[in-house]
């Protein structure tokens, strides 16, 4: 069934069900569909939406989180936190969105409650916002030392292939591992 | 699953005015300007300037202001239309209802004060 917010209606509240809706109009509350969301240029949305696919050419604020595909056209804004499968952005599209995109398996596995972290990924920030990637589960202590061992082996290598680019690297590099060129 | 609609020409606008067709449940206000088509479940209040037609099927527990109000399903709620009214033989209504022009066909349910007296 497809459901139809014309471009001069504003609708207030909540909106759950099945079906697909089409919003030329405004929206604002959230939204709760089996279906799909299509909000069309000139349209609006102000609101949580849970459903299979939310294809935005209008505006869309909020928290989103759907179990196939994103898609935003040229001339499309949207801003808040998406979780998804799939993602497309096409050229003209105006994000603001913190993304976290999921594995089909884990959908149908599990679907992770609204409230969980989805800040992996952030698409097109405004300003320089770093991009954050969630903190592994167990803390590696050794891998923090492992690191410069690493570093310090692959100038011994590099030493034994070749000692004049090793000493000249010693040179450049200072006097630790100039000692180990030397070793 | 939907398709991608990567690189196609969006989907045209249907006619003018809203559907909220079977299986969904709206809770909150409607308002605006176009024709209103109700075949699902309304809770709250529907001011519309325009047509607003309860079908058959339909669940409307709201307020409801309209130019032009048919009622074929279910509703439940005060209504005012500026110009007509029309519960068909298969619809339900308890409320109040103001309006200058009011049928109720045969078989219809209705329960409520009429007021016509409107200028």
């Amino acid at each position: 069934m497809r459901h139809h917010i014309s471009s001069q209606h504003t609708l207030e509240g909540t909106l759950r069900g099945s079906g697909d809706l089409v919003i030329a109009g405004t929206v604002r509350g959230d939204i709760v569909l089996e279906g799909s969301v299509h909000v069309l240029a000139g349209g609006s949305v102000e609101g949580d939406v849970q459903c299979a696919s939310l294809i935005v050419e209008g505006r869309w604020s909020g928290n989103a989180h759907l179990s196939d595909l994103f898609s935003a056209h040229e001339g499309a804004t949207a801003r808040g936190t998406l979780s998804t499968i799939r993602i497309e952005v096409m050229p003209g599209a105006k994000l603001q969105l913190d993304v976290d995109m999921r594995e089909p398996a884990a959908v149908a596995a599990t679907s992770p409650p609204r409230t969980s972290a989805p800040a992996a990924v952030a698409v097109s920030p405004p300003s320089a916002a770093p991009v954050s990637a969630p903190a592994p589960a167990s803390p590696a202590p050794t891998t923090a030392t492992a690191a410069p061992d690493e570093e310090e082996e692959a100038v011994e290598d590099e030493a034994a292939a070749d000692p004049g680019a090793a000493d000249e690297a010693a040179r450049d590099e200072g006097p630790k591992s100039s000692r180990k060129a030397r070793r | 699953m939907a398709t991608s609609t990567f690189g196609t020409k969006p989907a045209a606008a249907p006619s003018a005015g809203s559907t909220l067709g079977p299986g969904i449940t709206v809770e909150g206000e409607i308002s605006g300007t176009d024709p209103l088509v109700v075949q699902g479940t309304v809770k709250g209040q529907v001011r519309v300037q325009n047509a607003v037609t309860v079908d058959a099927g339909a669940v409307v527990e709201a307020d409801v202001e309209a130019t032009e109000l048919r009622v074929l399903g279910a509703l439940a709620g005060n209504c005012v239309a500026s110009e007509r009214l029309e519960v068909a033989a298969a619809g339900r209504l308890i409320g109040n209802v103001r309006a200058p022009r009011i049928a109720i066909a045969e078989g219809a349910a209705f329960k409520g004060q009429i007021d016509m007296d409107v200028p």
